[in-house]
């Protein structure tokens, strides 16, 4: 009977693809449906004030971040393991007219109101994977996959390279990879990474290991140098030197 | 001194053009140097490597206008190109009795004859010094033997200086 028991389990599980787990508070479930309206807006991380973003456009580097927003049902599942917070926003009642503006107060009448909701959790701890030196001044940091607010993509990392204790901004090349340019030649460094979203900065990183830049190599202009033109002048005297003496012997 | 120099120049017409045609390098020389001739130094970067190709001497080009060899990294400059001497030059190769079109022909072939000594010269220079030799004696003092020979030959040129030998009758040994 027990085994009965346990074979009946195994089999709906497998079947009914029943998850035997649910994601934990670093791992969230992307929500994935195509039915599930979303909104993108930029947040400016001076201020917090949200603009709705135009479609194709980009929201400004450094000062603003992508945030999206979902009227869907599935950010409901999530409540329970992240804050979340919600938009209203007002659009005309008819179809075609799909403008959304963002409110304070109520609607207008013939505007209808859609409540929109997001996670918020800023990035986990950037972790390093390792540091090269590529040249004499460029350094690659590859950082360990992070795990990312789905509705709050990174919109730049913070690198602080010691002891000079220079701060780098910028998008990573790809999604783990950032190189750091401006070091100097034959100088150890480390450096430590922070994250940052629409919903904050990530903790800061543990120290890198060490990373030690090459020499500049010496780079000899393929020109006469001094030593031609002394040559050249020396080759000179002596011409006319000889010339004078052989005129002086006519 | 100065006032002497002026007596002696409004004197002599010969002297006049010569200190004229020799004033003019300096500035057209500098001239060129106002400018970064990328495009010719690609091509002599181009030529260089190519050139030691044939002669199975391996270079690495870095960039367009450098390149690597025997772990040395070499940058070929404005200078490399002999732009900036061929155009200082071309004070003492004018002639005022050639029409501007038949001067430019000249100009022409005179700067192809040059550039190509010159490549021959970095190309034997960089074989030479990727066999051991040493900087100073396969590009220095090749570069400056180049130099003088070319000086020489504009003074013969314009008839500055000439090779004729020596008929006059012979000094008696002592």
């Amino acid at each position: 009977m027990r085994r009965l028991m346990v074979s009946l389990f195994v089999i709906t599980v497998l079947a009914g693809n029943i998850p035997l787990a649910i994601a934990i508070e670093d791992e969230p479930v992307v929500a994935t449906s195509a039915e599930i309206q979303t909104l993108k807006t930029c947040t400016s991380l001076d201020s917090k004030k949200i603009r709705i973003l135009r479609e194709g456009s980009k929201c400004h580097l450094y000062t603003e971040s992508l945030a999206i927003w979902r009227n869907g049902p599935t950010s409901e599942d999530l409540t329970s393991k992240f804050p979340v917070t919600t938009l209203q926003t007002c659009t005309g009642k008819s179809p075609s007219i799909r403008s959304y503006i963002l409110i304070r107060d109520n609607c207008q009448k013939f505007q209808e109101a859609t409540s929109w909701h997001r996670w918020l959790k800023s990035p986990s701890t950037p972790e390093f994977e390792s540091v090269e030196a590529l040249n004499e001044t460029t350094g690659l940091i590859t950082l360990k996959p992070m795990t990312e607010n789905p509705d709050a993509p990174i919109t730049f990392l913070t690198v602080t390279s010691h002891p000079d204790e220079v701060v780098t901004r910028g998008l990573p090349t790809e999604i783990t990879k950032y190189y750091v340019t401006g070091l100097s030649q034959k100088k150890t460094y480390t450096f430590t990474v922070s994250a940052t979203n629409a919903d904050g900065e990530s903790p800061l990183s543990l120290e890198s290991k060490a990373l030690t830049t090459p020499a500049i190599p010496e780079v000899i202009p393929a020109g006469p140098g001094l030593l031609s033109f002394i040559t050249a002048f020396v080759l000179l005297f002596l011409f006319f030197a000889y010339r004078r003496f052989n005129s002086a012997l006519d | 001194m100065l006032d002497s120099v002026k007596e002696w120049l409004s004197k002599n017409s010969k002297a006049q053009e010569i200190a004229t045609r020799l004033l003019l390098v300096a500035p057209l020389f500098f001239l060129t140097h106002a400018f970064s001739w990328n495009l010719l130094r690609d091509w002599t970067t181009n030529l260089i490597i190519q050139g030691n190709a044939l002669l199975e001497t391996h270079l690495v080009r870095l960039s367009p206008t450098s390149f690597s060899v025997g772990g040395h990294f070499f940058q070929v400059a404005v200078a490399c190109t002999s732009i900036d001497a061929l155009i200082g030059s071309l004070s003492l190769v004018y002639d005022r009795r050639k029409s501007l079109l038949k001067f430019f022909g000249f100009f022409l072939v005179y700067s192809v004859i040059i550039q190509v000594i010159n490549l021959l010269r970095l190309i034997l220079g960089f074989f030479a010094f990727d066999h051991g030799v040493s900087w100073k004696i396969a590009h220095e003092i090749p570069s400056g033997g180049f130099l003088f020979i070319w000086f020489i030959w504009l003074l013969w040129y314009r008839g500055w200086v000439s090779f004729r030998l020596h008929t006059g009758k012979r000094r008696k040994e002592i």
